[in-house]
């Protein structure tokens, strides 16, 4: 009779807590933020978000340190109010963007990895809002923390006190945060968009920023042509008109605005924008999986 | 010559296949249908300087950089990261000749769809006025820019995968901006080069383009000779590192 | 020194004193060896560095240190010698917007090989009947069979495959090993790396096996397992009063170790030959039926198993 025996090699099955749904979700979230801010990856991976956080939170820095050494905040002083400094943060988060989109959606289709995802339990919803939250919570914190830094900076110096301050201008917080989720609204879906029918991170970069840069000119000029509807069309110019709606400041001439438009339609377009977007993203994923 | 335009062949293909060719195509019509929108009922003098605006500006600020970023950056880069670049170097050829020949695919792919972008919002002017002069020399000045942006991209294309980025963030950062803001730094600038033999070409273009051009001065000959010298540094240097890099 | 196993006679490969190292990572250490027409087997466990070494062969790497010539010519220098050599690479890397038809012709384009040879060399991998479809939709036996082909139009003198067998099932393995074997008769240099042991085994005149990037052992198979003395031979034996036998050979001096085990005999020896006349005596005096003397590890697969995992 033929004989056979079993070694224990010391495998034991997992016992503990199996975390679920839930728990995969939060995993999902965590790699994505990893994978943007290149974390855990070699170093030049982490190159480019690092120099971008850093050139948009360093001038905010700059100025609360000086700020703080001349003991008093002189608005003068400041090159940048909070409006202001969108207009330079925009810019980078376009470019931000631009980049974690194709990172965060395209590898995992392209390397075959989405059946990892699909075999855990994880809906495609899931995975998608995974990403999201992920590129969320990073272009969000980037467009955000340098007003943060600048608000308690101000309410440092400010000679009302510190606490005086905060509660009197406590609304500036969330101005800023909400004209930086219009920001992230604005760019976040599209970009995933171009990133879900593309193979290559570079190329989805390249016709995102495309896209939204054209965007800008085209539409001046056709405005000024005697188009105006063509105002819909700024890509690029919607989130800042929200911004100055938001924060009751006018930092710029946007074109929907030369095109005789209110802020709530430019609302109303990023938000068109976004779902159209977001459903060009699901069907391109259940495909893919 | 055989393998040369074998290489060039089947690069074009990877560059401009499927969906690119399409979204290059939508791209590059945006000018056209800008200038035809934008030049209804002006006077021949109007027309032609509003050709020299806005479709000009989207064709070499926007059109021509995001167009020959991407295929010059794609062409060799592309092959070194999907490992096909040894099925390329396994062979009897000059490593300058492939570099030359992926440059002249990224080349003659950018030039297609820029210069026919150009030449379409140029066409717009001969469709107002009937002076179909201007499509040449704007077709002409694409290609010049065109081969230099696609010479410097296909070396940086080939060290790493995000030379896209890099170099629209070039574009946009020093291009757009720094060099608009110090006149003196217009000659550190790939699409001036174009615009220039643009100038050379169309003189009267000076009126409007003389700002951008800041301290270039306007000339084909000039312009050519610049991009000749750019393309074949390109070149000896792309073929120096497919002679010299180990690939792994 | 150029003599031994690790060299073949008339070499068009000379691999002299060659290492390989990246950052701190030793690849291939101080390997010398040679190859020559005919089919060469070229085996060790991941990360050995046999990619590494049929890579500096091709001159896509640089050797750190030692030299390589390949029909007398450093390939890194010498792009010309390319008309002579082909290789199949592990990767897939092929052109998925091409047909095989037309990957095939890139090859022979790039090569300045004529463009009839195309419809040969997909004949000779049994390709044809889908040489007009784009290469993306092919499965990995089939990338494989094009891949061997694209190197096959060019008629090299010298053909590296590395891992050529790789997803493809029995039939095209099979097929396969036959084209390569055919090349090294036909006097071609041909270089087979590989982890599928048996066909190896099959194929190949001569076996060169590299662990942790040094030679580890190079020649005939059976020729390999000769000279590892100090590992006992394991031979099975099936003869009939299997118990008497068992006793009588546990008294030989040769006998390291018997056990019985399902009505056969598994022996450990250090002298092969000399328990192949010991068990043929004892059974005849025993009055038992011999009916097969089998060693158990002179397999590709257990001499392979021993280099590795001796170090």
């Amino acid at each position: 009779m033929a004989e056979g025996v079993v070694f224990d090699l010391g495998y034991r099955p997992h016992e503990g807590e199996r975390l679920g749904r839930s728990g995969a979700r939060r995993a999902l979230y965590k790699d994505g933020v990893r994978r943007v801010l290149g974390l855990r990856r070699k170093a030049r991976r982490k190159v480019f978000p690092i120099a971008l956080i850093g050139t948009a939170l360093v001038p905010a820095l700059f100025f609360v340190a000086l700020g703080v050494i001349a003991g008093e905040f002189d608005q003068a002083a400041t090159l940048f109010d909070h409006p202001q400094y969108f207009d330079l943060t925009g810019s980078m988060a376009l470019v931000f963007i631009a980049l974690a989109s194709g990172e965060l959606l395209i590898p995992d289709r392209v390397h075959g990895t989405l059946q990892v995802y699909a075999s855990r339990p994880l809906t495609t919803i899931d995975y998608l809002i995974g990403r999201a939250a992920a590129l969320a919570t990073v272009v969000i914190g980037f467009l955000w923390l340098p007003h943060v830094v600048l608000f308690l900076g101000r309410a440092w110096v400010s000679s009302e006190g510190f606490g005086s301050y905060v509660t009197a201008e406590a609304e500036v917080l969330l101005t800023t945060l909400l004209a930086s989720v219009g920001y992230f609204a604005a760019f976040a879906p599209l970009a995933f968009a171009v990133a879900s029918v593309s193979k290559r991170a570079s190329l989805a970069a390249g016709v995102f920023l495309g896209i939204v840069t054209i965007s800008g000119p085209t539409s001046a000029a056709l405005v000024d042509a005697g188009f105006p509807s063509m105002g819909l069309f700024s890509l690029q110019h919607h989130p800042g008109y929200v911004k100055d709606w938001i924060m009751s400041s006018s930092t710029h001439s946007w074109i929907p605005e030369r095109a005789g438009y209110e802020p709530i339609l430019s609302v109303a377009v990023i938000l068109t924008v976004a779902v159209a977007s977001w459903l060009v993203v699901l069907f391109r994923q259940r495909r893919s999986t | 010559m055989k393998a040369f335009l074998a290489i060039t062949r089947v690069t074009l293909r990877q560059l401009l296949g499927g969906k690119r060719l399409l979204a290059f195509g939508l791209l590059a019509l945006v000018p056209a249908v800008v200038m035809f929108l934008a030049s209804r009922d002006l006077t021949e003098t109007a027309v032609v300087e509003r050709f020299h605006e806005a479709p000009v500006a989207i064709v070499f600020l926007i059109v021509l950089p995001v167009v020959a970023l991407i295929l010059g950056a794609s062409a060799l880069g592309d092959e070194r990261r999907d490992g096909t670049l040894s099925f390329l170097i396994l062979r009897p050829l000059p490593r300058s000749s492939i570099a030359a020949a992926k440059l002249f695919a990224a080349w003659a792919g950018t030039t297609a769809i820029v210069g026919m972008s150009a030449a379409l919002a140029a066409a717009v002017v001969g469709i107002r006025i009937g002076d179909w002069s201007y499509i040449a020399p704007a077709a002409f000045a694409a290609a010049v820019s065109a081969l230099a942006y696609n010479a410097v991209f296909l070396l940086l294309g080939y060290f790493t995968s995000r030379a896209v980025l890099l170099g629209l963030v070039y574009v946009f950062i020093w291009e757009n901006g720094v060099t608009f803001a110090a006149a003196s730094l217009a000659n550190v600038s790939l699409f001036r080069i174009g615009l220039s033999a643009y100038a050379g070409l169309v003189p009267e273009s000076l009126v409007q383009l003389d700002e951008v051009l800041g301290s270039v001065a306007p000339g084909a000959g000039g312009a050519v000779a610049k991009v000749l010298v750019v393309a074949v540094l390109a070149v000896l240097a792309a073929g120096s590192l497919l002679r010299r890099r180990d690939l792994l | 020194m150029t003599a031994g196993p690790a060299f073949a006679p008339s070499a068009t490969i000379e691999v002299t004193d060659v290492s390989k190292w990246f950052g701190q990572k030793v690849a291939v250490s101080d390997l010398s060896c040679s190859f020559g027409p005919g089919l060469t087997g070229l085996l060790g466990p991941n990360g050995a560095g046999k990619t590494t070494l049929l890579r500096m062969v091709c001159g896509l790497l640089r050797p750190s240190d030692g030299s390589i010539t390949v029909l007398g010519a450093e390939p890194r220098r010498d792009p010309s010698v390319y008309r002579r050599l082909a290789l199949v690479p592990e990767e897939d890397a092929v052109y998925g917007i091409l047909t095989a038809r037309q990957f095939v012709a890139f090859s022979a384009d790039l090569t300045g090989v004529p463009r009839h040879r195309v419809a040969e060399a997909i004949e000779v991998v049994d390709l044809s009947s889908a040489a007009d479809r784009p290469i993306s939709g092919f499965s990995k036996g089939m990338r494989q069979r094009a891949k061997v082909a694209a190197a096959l139009v060019t008629d090299p003198e010298v053909l590296i495959l590395d891992e050529p067998l790789n997803g493809t099932d029995p039939v095209q393995r099979a097929h396969l090993i036959g084209v390569f074997r055919r090349l090294a008769g036909e006097g071609k240099t041909v270089i087979v790396s590989s982890h599928v042991l048996r066909e190896v085994e099959r194929m190949a005149d001569r076996v060169l096996a590299v662990v942790d990037g040094r030679l580890a052992a190079a020649g005939d198979v059976a020729a390999i397992r000769r000279a590892m003395a100090d590992i006992p031979y394991r031979v099975r034996i099936d003869v009939g009063s299997t118990r008497r036998i068992a006793s009588t050979l546990l008294n030989e001096d040769v006998v390291g170790s018997v056990r019985v085990v399902g009505g056969r005999l598994h022996v450990e020896t250090t002298d092969l030959a000399t328990l192949g006349t010991i068990v043929p005596r004892i059974a005849r005096e025993a009055d038992a039926r011999l009916t097969s003397f089998e060693p158990e590890d002179e397999s590709l697969e257990s001499v392979f198993r021993y280099l590795v995992h001796r170090r």
